[in-house]
């Protein structure tokens, strides 16, 4: 089966100027997007230049007021309007014509609207486009939009949507560089990747791609910009912000992107590197890619683009592999600007100059190392390079392991039938780490909550962490206690005084970060939201990545909601299952189908989900009542176990719908029903699982 | 490390226990520690062994002694400008202040 | 070779040791977890490649071992100093058998199949990249890698690098070899404990062969020896009870650092303006340094560095100051293994000065 994903529009905008063109341009001519910042006062801060959107200049973003809402002063930057300039002409470029809700939108952003809002913006970008389908919002850091541009691949490959538009954007906002200034990260100069001086140069800007099924795009006849032919994750579970220095978490995000495209190592001709230029990256990145890549001759061409449009956060993944692939098109790769010589460790020639370098590129990476250790590689190339599909079986996926952690305590699959005899609010009750052998020093209230969760759902079968186990989570804002803190640190000590410390974990995937450094998990890992049902997404996630490759054991999978007060009904915790894939699930409880759609689409989704039944005998929801009730009559009319998650546990955007799904897998486990369809509606998406006894 | 010992010991001793109090507090808000500041031994290791903190911490031990404490410290790297123990975060404390021959 | 030579070695080159006082124990059964969870002052939730450095304390609180608990396929490995491996075993299988019922865990002592070599020293990584490969540069303080049948553990209590190799007894004989011929170009030096002992204390990393009988009646505690940041107060562990008893009731004397132009042996009382305030501890004499250093016992409101302290040996008066630890600025710290070799290593360099 040919299943691969090609790309067929792409839309930029950057400190190089807006649209294809504009970057086109740049590019030959060899111009970089560096410019002293005047957006706001950097006079206290170790840094001057940064790379920012021409189509902002004037702008200025306002002092906070005493109350240091670090939103308000982002107003005049609104993030949907610069992803729109780059999402449209992506679509345009693409000249696709599809039904609405089988084009799907999977947006990257570390920083989103003000450090407030996330999936709202992706909303807004989705309403701006006329995307119907599922809209999934990514938060890893730096690695956001490759991470978005696999998962959008992925939504292909399971037959989710027919369209994927995939991308990123951030903007630069004072406290995000006063934040990396803090840290040390920040150049006094310009950016020069794996050269002197060391440091990075903050930049803003948004990049996005339209994708499809290769077959889709041959059939109207459509030329492609190139091929998706492979995607990895993995997880240093180093540090917050330094990356693992023997470059482990980056080689298995390789390796695994490599064996998901079928490719043999040697065979790379090009890779578009992280390269931040910072003194912690570009050595570790340099040996990781001569051990993994390198061969005598046939070591890849390495370059960074940091140093043309600076480190554009969420946007990088994306903008970097656009300007690689406009440099493809015309067969040449990308230079490394303001190189003038090598850092120890690092390549001698990163194809250093000003001006892309001739050359034909066949097979590529994309490698991106985020902050808390979220690593995502692409492997993309020429469309003639991808090899006919030769997935491995699909294994069923099973899960072994339930952990919830709130208002009510801790419970595990024996104690979960329990815990929904009443309805969970207010925050989370003291629960024991220390008894659970979890040191709680270093991690805040969310990483606390959700490695709580995580472990309890690996005890359930005394499961040990190892390279092959990944960690998906549903989170939908930054850490409430992080932020107080990094506005608190900036209140007291002025801007200049920002706590590092604070601003490393404030970031949406530091739990996911914190978590996985904890416990040890390495493998693939990923921080997702969709505003409700997050935790949902998160394990129908895990279960189509268990399902699609071979590179994980097991995956724990769920969502965490940390105390904001804000909300009325609050219920703080989290909540996680332990998927797995089993020849053998005898008796177990199987992931079996799952559907994603719009949010509008609910049935939709359950259609996807109950393909070949027609009736559950269980049926749970996370959404309105008369979505229930409909549900009812449609697909479990006389059943028993029929719920509205919101009757079970307070108002928690990622955490609920998984308890949910923990509630129907300690149902199915104490044969108190054979089948239970789960439904998550009304967030940014419609998430439904269907879960099933697999008796022998 | 200056190789004489202080005039007037019952002062020396009441200030070294005051600056120890306040670099425990110091350290203790950085690492998070949920315990008592006392339970901080004086001569634990802050990088590597001991606190076990890590580069982060650094920098946040540097701006807590400038903004915290009103210590202004030249450089970057604490273990270059010999901050490796808790003592020795005590010792730079009381040098600035004149407390320490 | 003179202990002074060894010494030098480990602070300018490199030094290779047999560590036989140290034992290995393999802890593996359902409850494995849970005997060390038990056993352990700090969390034995351990990751893969990490490194757990915790004590193990008796009832009263008193330290029976130092110990690095490693995970080792389904079960744990305890690489201990201070009891011997029969005492430690014997210790484990008590406390597995305190629960009823009793927790399901084999406790076996490995010292007849594996052996313990240690190389330390600001170049050691050097030495032992040397033998295990490049991937040995990046290893961070507390972790592990296994390469073959080699069990390579990152630890170091002299303040320089340190890395410890467990191997098969079968192979111990030429590992050692194959280390020697990879140091020779270093300066790889054989050293005894001795010599490893010396430069614990003046990195002030804690030794358990540093524990004696005191004066004091009771039994040193990790309150009186700084080791408090080795323990989690919240944790259940055996001896918890008796320290935070003495935690609360307030202790009396603590570990301090000293050194001495003149000669002094453990046990020896010293005064501060002529009352007396403590004991020592240990004192041994520094090549590093040039005079004698130690540990003195010294009651809390004394306990503090730069006091004048006086003795009276029977060769008289002897002068002691007590200092800020570590007291040795460590070559280590100022070598990069991506950028340093010790073949161009510049000359005149060199650990042993003072601390500032």
């Amino acid at each position: 089966m040919d299943d691969a994903v090609v790309v067929t529009g792409i839309g930029a905008v950057s400190a190089l100027g807006t649209g294809l063109e504009a970057h086109r341009t740049a590019l030959w001519m060899g111009r970089d997007g560096f410019r002293v910042v005047t957006r706001f006062d950097t006079s206290r801060m170790g840094a001057h230049l940064a790379a920012t959107w021409p189509g902002w200049d004037g702008r200025e973003q306002p002092e906070p007021g005493n109350d240091g809402d670090l939103a308000d002063t982002a107003q005049a930057f609104p993030l949907h309007e610069l992803a729109l300039v780059a999402a449209r002409e992506a679509w345009s470029n693409a000249s696709v014509a599809a039904d609405a809700r089988r084009v799907a939108l999977v947006f990257g952003t570390c920083f989103g609207q003000g450090f407030r809002d996330f999936h709202a913006v992706t909303q807004r970008i989705a309403t701006g486009l006329d995307v119907a389908g599922p809209r999934i919002t990514i938060s890893t850091a730096c690695a956001s939009s490759t991470n978005a541009i696999g998962l959008g691949r992925d939504l292909l490959l399971c037959d989710q949507a027919d369209v994927v538009v995939a991308g990123g954007a951030d903007i630069l906002l004072r406290e995000a560089f006063a934040g990396f200034s803090a840290l040390g990260v920040l150049s006094a100069e310009a950016c020069a990747p794996f050269s002197e001086p060391q440091g990075t140069t903050l930049g803003e800007g948004a990049g996005f791609l339209v994708l499809e099924r290769a077959v889709d795009a041959a059939r109207r006849g459509k030329r492609n910009w190139g091929c998706i032919c492979g995607y990895g994750l993995s997880a240093d579970g180093f540090h917050e912000t330094t990356p693992d220095p023997t470059g482990a978490g980056v080689a298995r995000a390789i390796r695994g992107a490599l064996e998901d495209a079928g490719w043999v190592p040697t065979s790379i001709d090009f890779v578009s590197a992280h390269a931040t230029g910072t003194s912690n990256n570009d050595q570790m990145e340099w040996s990781v890619i001569e051990r993994e890549l390198g061969g005598g001759d046939s070591s890849p061409l390495v370059s960074g683009s940091k140093g043309q449009i600076g480190h554009t956060q969420g946007a990088a993944g994306a903008l970097e592999l656009i300007l690689a692939l406009i440099c493809q098109s015309e067969g040449r790769v990308p230079p490394t600007l303001h190189f003038r010589g090598a850092r120890p460790g690092c390549p001698s020639d990163p194809i250093a100059g000003s001006h892309p370098r001739a050359r034909t590129v066949s097979r590529a990476l994309k490698l991106s190392a985020a902050f808390g250790g979220a690593n995502a590689v692409l492997a993309y190339g020429e469309r003639a390079v991808s090899p006919p599909s030769c997935r491995p079986p699909r294994l069923p996926v099973v899960v072994s392991g339930i952990g919830v952690v709130g208002p009510r305590g801790a419970f595990r699959r024996s104690g979960v039938l329990e815990l929904t005899r009443q309805r969970s609010v207010g925050a989370c009750a003291p629960i024991d780490l220390h008894g659970m052998g979890i040191d709680p020093r270093r991690l805040d209230r969310s990483a606390r909550w959700l490695t709580a969760a995580a472990t309890l759902a690996m005890q359930d079968e005394r499961k040990r962490a190892t390279e092959r186990t990944g960690l998906f989570v549903g989170c939908t804002r930054m850490p409430e206690e992080s932020s107080r803190r990094c506005r608190e640190s900036i209140r007291q000590r002025g801007i200049a005084g920002t706590s590092a410390t604070a601003f490393a974990r404030m970031s949406v995937n530091a739990p996911t970060g914190a978590c996985s450094r904890a416990l040890g998990l390495l493998g693939p890992t990923s921080t997702v939201s969709v505003g409700d049902g997050s935790g949902l997404l998160a394990v129908v996630l895990a279960a189509e990545w268990l399902a699609l490759r071979n590179d994980a054991d097991w995956i724990v999978a769920g969502g965490v909601d940390e105390w904001s007060g804000r909300l009325p009904d609050e219920a703080e915790g989290a909540a996680c299952l332990l998927l797995e894939r089993t020849p053998t699930p005898n008796g177990a409880v199987v992931a079996a189908q799952w559907g994603i759609t719009g949010p509008d689409d609910a049935l939709g989704a359950v259609r996807r989900a109950m393909a070949g039944r027609s009736m559950v005998d269980g049926l749970i929801v996370d959404g309105e009542a008369s979505l229930l009730n409909h549900l009812r009559e449609l697909v479990a009319p006389g059943s028993r176990l029929v719920e509205q998650a919101s009757l079970t546990w307070g108002t928690s955007e990622a955490s609920r719908s998984c308890v949910m799904a923990a509630h129907a897998v300690a149902h199915l486990a104490a044969k108190q029903a054979q089948a239970v369809l789960l439904i998550a509606a009304g967030g940014a998406s419609s998430i439904a699982l269907l879960l099933e006894r697999s008796d022998p | 490390m200056t190789h004489s010992a202080p005039a007037d010991v019952a002062l020396y001793l009441d200030r070294r226990e005051r600056t120890l109090g306040e670099v425990r507090r110091l350290l203790a808000s950085i690492i998070d520690f949920k315990g008592d500041p006392t339970d901080i031994d004086p001569d634990a290791g802050l990088f590597g062994t001991g606190l076990g903190l890590d580069s982060l911490d650094a920098v946040e031990i540097l701006v807590g002694l400038e903004i915290d404490l009103g210590i202004k410290v030249e450089g970057e790297d604490p273990v270059r400008l010999g901050l490796r123990s808790v003592n020795a975060v005590v010792d730079v404390v009381m040098r600035a202040r004149g407390e320490l021959p | 070779m003179s202990l002074a030579d060894e010494v030098g070695a480990l602070r300018t080159s490199a030094g290779l040791s047999r560590l036989t006082d140290v034992s290995v124990v393999r802890v593996d059964g359902p409850d494995a977890l849970d005997l060390l969870q038990s056993a352990s002052t700090q969390s034995p939730y351990l990751r893969e490649g990490r490194v757990l450095q915790a004590l193990l304390l008796r009832d009263d609180a008193g330290l029976l071992a130092d110990v690095f608990i490693v995970t080792a396929d389904e079960g744990f490995l305890v690489l201990a100093e201070g009891p011997s491996e029969k005492e430690l075993i014997s210790w484990l299988f008590a406390l597995k058998d305190r629960r009823l019922p009793p927790r399901q865990a084999e406790i076996r002592g490995m010292s007849t199949e594996w052996a313990v070599l240690g190389v330390d020293g600001p170049y050691a990584w050097e030495v032992v990249a040397g033998l295990l490969g490049p991937v040995v540069l990046g290893m961070p303080y507390l972790t592990l890698l296994r390469s073959g049948e080699i069990l390579c553990v990152r630890a170091g209590k002299t303040g320089e690098y340190g890395y410890l190799l467990v191997a098969p007894r079968s192979m111990a004989a030429d590992l050692e070899a194959r280390l020697i011929r990879v140091g020779f170009p270093l300066d790889l030096v054989a050293v005894g404990r001795d010599a490893l002992d010396i430069c614990a204390l003046e990195n002030w990393h804690f030794s358990i062969r540093t524990l004696r009988e005191t004066s004091l009646g009771f039994p040193l505690t990790p309150i009186e020896l700084q080791l408090q940041w080795r323990v989690i107060y919240e944790r259940e562990f055996v001896g918890v009870s008796a320290l935070r008893a003495r935690r609360a009731a307030g202790p009396r004397v603590r570990a301090t650092c000293f050194m001495t132009e003149g000669s002094i042996a453990a046990g020896q009382r010293v005064q501060l303006a002529g009352d007396d305030v403590g004991e020592v501890l240990a004192a041994r004499v520094s090549p590093t340094l040039g005079r004698t250093i130690g540990s003195v016992l010294l009651e809390l409101p004394f306990a503090h560095p730069h006091l004048t302290l006086s003795a009276v040996t029977d060769a008289g008066l002897v002068s002691l100051l007590t200092c800020t630890a570590p007291l040795v600025d460590n070559l280590s710290l100022h070598i990069d293994p991506h950028k340093h070799t010790y073949a161009t290593r510049a000359s005149g360099a060199s650990s042993g000065e003072p601390a500032p």
